[in-house]
């Protein structure tokens, strides 16, 4: 069971041979012996959790379970989910209870999944090794000693170690494909305004976007099917048909032995360079010489723009998070210090006591570079810059089909590493930012391990609205290589 | 010395859609607190905002409606401050492209038809969302906070400072409230807050073209403050002058108890609102098409009407601008004179078939509406839309004046019993049960007959028969019955208003891009950028150690005294070169080293006043 996939469980519940309260009783026992160990959880609720899986079975007695009813999910705690605690990982919301169902979970729940739990998660999703949450850093499953990547680490972290066969997570800037890697599994955020951002609390609004994470690009895409769709709540929701993800995959190709015959793939210069681990790049080169056999073929491409990604994002996603956050002030929900002389001295100390170093650390930037006199030279400027690396992708989608590269510089570094050094945290993302800023879908696959036995990923990008044929490439490759089966070894039960 | 008063007027029209500017929840007045905000308006965490079609529409209506241009693109911006009755921490709002931008608005200044006409210039006007009320009595000590009005639909008309007087500036405000009202854009209730000014107020030396330091009056919700607070302020910007004193730019809150206005907050404590566009809200795009479908379905203007009635009905200007003070008033006059100058056409013998009957009946009915009834109506305060009597009462009244039936003064006995509903409110049935007529001689009848049109029994009895009908015009909405303005079925409304929201349905699929500026591209073009780990080349550390300072973004003017705070801002600015640095700056170490001695007097406590001019620091971005 617990190497299975989602669609593997799928066809288990729809044929009976498994109820999902079985699944749910069989994966919360894991999760009870594993996850003192990894921390990948901030609320389970188990009584919760079995009573949807009894719902889920009721449903497909009666013949009407879909392609996801039954199967167990575990949410990025800053989905609001009602009824559950929902903490942002912050001290700010940690006995915030949510009043009402993001629509993302909404859908996925209207699915007949099981909502397992809150997954832990770096601050407000600030960060990239879930150093940053009030609530415990979450190890890594190949080595507790490392973290786990982040935003979602914890959701990374829980389908590794098969505490979970999915879970939802965000990214804003890699939140979701970093901790992929990190975690040896694949993970992928759709094209900007796919997922309804409604209920999910937001970071960067710009930037953010919904998406999942799974041991397969299979299962991500099944699980797309059920994330997307216009939502009327939120006016960047895009409205496109309903499309079926896994619709290149289950077609067969001419040729079965070079089913990619055909596609071009783009290697950026600019990701190829110094600065990455060689052992990452060794991984990456392996993966792309695997896809030359299966018949695509690759082009050297630059994107002389995505450079400047880091310092662009370091100014839009403050910017916006900035205020986002400003409605966090102790009126009417969440935390609120305790003692206060007046007004003013509630915000200050609220806001003190509830938010984060890191947190703070982004609000400061933010509240600078909007501030009068800078915002030109700051947050103008990082914008027109935005733009430019957005041409310079949908340039080179003009000759290539996917773009792809190695998802971070290194593989999952120890605790504290980064911790008192932003900007090489900050660097972490170098990769996977520029597609928040073009607002394009992209993933990251396991494609090998380095010296240390810590899992590389291949990071795909693919442009605006075509997921099916990126999680296509992707599951074209898992069909060849068995990177995304391994089990994690830093953790025995 | 003479002096010149200039004003400009910033207005805040409650806009009358049935639901909020971003959320479904409903605007009515006066509900129990907080039951009308939805998750949107108490600014939970997740939620987002939607714009509202009809509140867009109404804009749209108001820069037709002024002449103005209808930007095809407008932004909707962030305005951000921390106030409890402000849930998001900002303000949705629209600072660099607004929706209409210039028109002009034209205002009767003086007393009857010695009125004078002036052409105000309008700067613009904006959407936004209002804030909640923050309630200070009634708490012992606390301050209790109510999201009703969070997020209600607002227009901010600016004027440019055209205005002259406290006169002229009331004139304004009066012309700007009907003509809200007359196109259904607000319902003008200044009681409840629906229509509110603040008025820019300054003073100069007659013939100086330079503008004096202006103060801001806000709240201004009745035009008789206007005018006293306007008159204050300018009195005592004139004696402070005059005395050698110098008006500083502040802004000042009007006392009606005591007659003055008093200082608010000055221009030190501005706040910095950090304006930005938006990201949760793509451009408001509104196409020709659009416009097009809101201008056809624009009522007549009130100059047009105006302009008509005078042709029309040989009204005096000074008779259609009463009559036109709203389209209701103007509906309801039209409506008497055509089923007066009907009733009186069909009575055989009434009068010259040449001459226009309209004319005399017109203008009978001008002085009834803009005399007694006005009177009756504003002495029991309801709108014209609420008269107790409809326009066929006062029309069959007006028939029984013109056909000598009645004196006027018996009229005004009779309109007095339509007004209280005697006899179901129909004259004639009225001047029969009193016994009023006028006259019982007969040959004064033949010879009334002659001289003026009518005879009481025929128009009696022909009226009697037109009865049916007035009391179907009666139940008639005197006006265009705006949804909004009813209390009963507003969900419905809210609802039929949600299918009305701007969703990415109504635009096409655009990501949240700025557009690119040329010369920045220019700009870039020339850079050499090649080294990713140039962010490297920052220390960090310093910066570190200083947000540890830093415990809240809007309390770090407080812990910093206001040297320091520009120091700060001066080192932080030159900690996060890294974005420049991309582009072009060189960092002296030297000077690095010296940013770095200083915050270490920060850290270490010493006294902030002793932190250098910020001026020095600036020489590090001279490398530029």
């Amino acid at each position: 069971m617990l190497d299975s996939t989602v669609a593997q469980l799928a066809r288990a519940l729809a044929a009976r041979k498994v109820s999902s309260v079985e699944l749910a009783q069989g994966y919360l026992e894991r999760i009870a012996r594993i996850n003192p160990a990894l921390n990948a959880f901030i609320t389970l609720d188990p009584d919760v959790s079995v009573a949807h899986a009894r719902a889920a079975d009721a449903r497909i007695a009666a013949g009407g379970g879909g392609p996801l009813t039954g199967v167990p999910i575990g949410h990025k705690d800053l989905f609001l989910t009602e009824g559950w605690r929902t903490t942002c990982g912050s001290r700010m919301l940690a006995n915030f209870v949510a009043p009402y169902e993001s629509h993302v979970t909404a859908q996925l729940k209207a699915a007949g999944m099981v909502t397992m739990g809150k997954m832990n998660m770096d601050e407000y999703a600030m960060g990239s090794s879930n150093e940053t949450s009030y609530f415990g850093t979450v190890k890594n499953p190949w080595n507790t000693a490392l973290v786990p990547g982040g935003s979602s680490g914890g959701s990374a972290a829980a389908v590794a170690s098969r505490m979970l066969p999915a879970a939802t997570g965000t990214d804003t800037g890699g939140s979701i494909r970093q901790p992929a890697m990190f975690c040896g599994i694949t993970g992928m955020k759709p094209t900007y305004g796919l997922c309804s951002r409604y209920g999910m609390i937001a970071f960067a609004s710009s930037l953010d976007q919904a998406g999942p994470f799974a041991k397969t690009a299979e299962d991500c895409a099944l699980l797309l099917n059920s994330m997307v769709g216009h939502d009327a709540r939120d006016a960047t929701s895009l409205e496109r048909p309903r499309e079926d993800y896994t619709r290149h995959m289950a077609a067969a190709p001419a040729d079965p032995a070079r089913p990619l015959e055909g596609i071009r793939i783009g290697l950026p210069r600019e990701y190829f360079g110094e600065g990455t681990a060689p052992d990452v790049l060794a991984a990456v080169e392996a993966a792309l010489a695997e896809y030359r056999k299966l018949g695509a073929t690759t082009v050297d491409i630059s994107l002389p723009n995505v450079n400047l990604s880091v310092p662009v994002y370091y100014v839009i996603a403050p910017a916006e998070a900035s205020s986002n956050l400003s409605r966090f002030d102790g009126v009417r929900y969440g935390h609120r210090a305790a003692h206060y002389d007046d007004l003013l001295d509630m915000y200050k100390k609220t806001r003190a006591e509830g938010f984060g170093a890191e947190v703070k650390r982004r609000i400061l930037i933010g509240t600078y570079v909007l501030s009068a006199g800078y915002y030109d030279a700051y947050y103008l400027k990082a914008q027109q810059v935005r733009r430019l690396i957005a041409e310079d992708h949908v340039r080179a989608f003009r000759d290539v089909d996917v773009i792809m590269g190695p998802t971070a510089p290194s593989t999952a570094f120890a605790f504290g590493d980064k911790a008192d050094d932003p900007v090489q945290m900050y660097l972490n993302d170098i990769f996977t930012i520029a597609a928040n800023l073009a607002g394009l879908p992209a993933m990251s696959v396991p494609c090998g391990f380095d010296g240390r036995g810590l899992p590389v990923g291949l990071h795909l990008v693919a442009n605006y609205f075509d997921e099916a044929r990126m999680l296509d490439i992707a599951h074209r490759y898992q069909q060849v290589t068995d990177w995304h089966t391994r089990r994690p070894t830093g953790v025995t039960a | 010395m003479k002096w010149e008063v200039v004003i400009g007027l910033e207005t805040h029209a409650q806009l009358s859609t049935v639901s909020k500017i971003f959320s479904g929840a409903s605007t009515a007045f006066g509900a129990a607190p907080n039951t009308q905000a939805s998750a949107v308006d108490l600014a939970l965490p997740g939620v987002l905002p939607v714009p509202n079609k009809g509140a867009v529409e109404r804009a749209i209506r108001f820069g037709l409606a002024v002449g103005a241009i209808i930007n095809r693109q407008s932004v909707f911006a962030r305005k951000n401050y921390f106030y409890p009755d402000l849930p998001k921490g900002y303000q949705i709002s629209q600072y660099e492209i607004p929706v209409v931008q210039g028109g002009t608005l034209t205002i009767h200044v003086g007393q009857g038809d010695q009125a004078v006409e002036k052409v105000v210039r309008l700067t613009r006007a904006h959407l936004e969302e209002d804030a909640g009320k923050s309630l200070h009595e009634d708490y012992h000590g606390m301050t209790g906070i109510d999201l009703n009005r969070a997020g209600t639909p607002l227009l901010e008309i600016v004027s440019e400072p055209d205005l002259r007087s406290a006169d002229e500036a009331i004139a304004y405000a009066k012309q700007l409230h009907e003509l809200v009202q007359w196109h259904g854009i607000c319902d003008g209730n200044m009681q409840e807050g629906s229509f509110r000014c603040d008025a820019n107020v300054s003073v100069r030396p007659a013939g100086q073209k330079e503008y004096g330091t202006r103060c801001e009056i806000k709240n201004l919700n009745s035009f008789r403050f206007m005018e006293k607070a306007i008159e204050y302020e300018v009195r005592r910007q004139i004696e402070l002058i005059e005395d050698g004193g110098r008006v500083v730019q502040e802004t000042r809150l009007y006392d009606p108890d005591k007659d003055e206005t008093r200082p608010m907050r000055s221009k030190e404590d501005a706040m910095d609102y950090r304006y930005f566009p938006d990201p949760d809200l793509p451009p408001l795009v509104i196409d020709d098409a659009w416009i097009e479908r809101v201008r056809s379905a624009m009522p007549e203007t009130q100059e047009a009407q105006k302009a008509r009635f005078m042709s029309q009905y040989s009204l005096s200007a000074y008779d259609a601008r009463l009559l036109t003070a709203s389209r209701a008033t103007g509906g309801y006059f039209e409506e008497v004179a055509r089923l007066a100058a009907a009733a009186l056409s069909t009575i055989p013998g009434s009068g010259d078939p040449a001459a226009s009957p309209l004319a005399g009946v017109a203008k009978a009915a001008s002085n009834w509406i803009s005399g007694e009834l006005s009177a009756a109506l504003n002495a029991a305060n309801v709108g014209i839309a609420a008269c107790p009597v409809p326009p066929a009462g006062l029309a069959r009244l007006l028939v029984l004046t013109l056909g000598g039936t009645l004196s006027n003064k018996l009229a005004k006995e009779v309109f007095a019993a339509m007004w209280a509903g005697e006899n179901g409110s129909d004259p004639a049935a009225i001047v029969a049960a009193r016994g009023l007529q006028q006259i019982s001689d007969a040959g004064a009848i033949e010879k009334d007959r002659r001289r003026s049109p009518g005879r009481q029994r025929a128009a009696g009895r022909r009226l009697q028969g037109r009865q049916g009908e007035g009391v179907q015009l009666a139940g008639r909405p005197g006006h265009e019955g705006d949804p909004g303005q009813g209390q009963s079925g507003t969900g419905q409304r809210v609802a039929a208003e949600e299918a009305g929201r701007l969703t990415s349905r109504d635009r096409v699929a655009t990501l949240p891009l700025l557009p690119l500026d040329r010369q920045c591209l220019a700009h870039h073009l020339r850079l050499q950028f090649a080294e990713p780990r140039l962010l490297l080349l920052v220390p960090v550390d310093h910066l570190q150690r200083l947000l540890v300072l830093f415990l809240d973004q809007r309390m770090l003017l407080r812990y910093l005294g206001d040297d320091a705070r520009q120091f700060a801002f001066e080192l932080f600015r030159n900690r996060l070169l890294f974005v420049e640095q991309g582009f072009t700056l060189q960092v002296d170490p030297a000077l690095l080293q010296r940013l770095d001695s200083r915050l270490g007097a920060v850290d270490a406590g010493a006294d902030q006043r002793q932190v250098a001019a910020p001026g020095e620091i600036d020489v590090v971005l001279g490398g530029v």
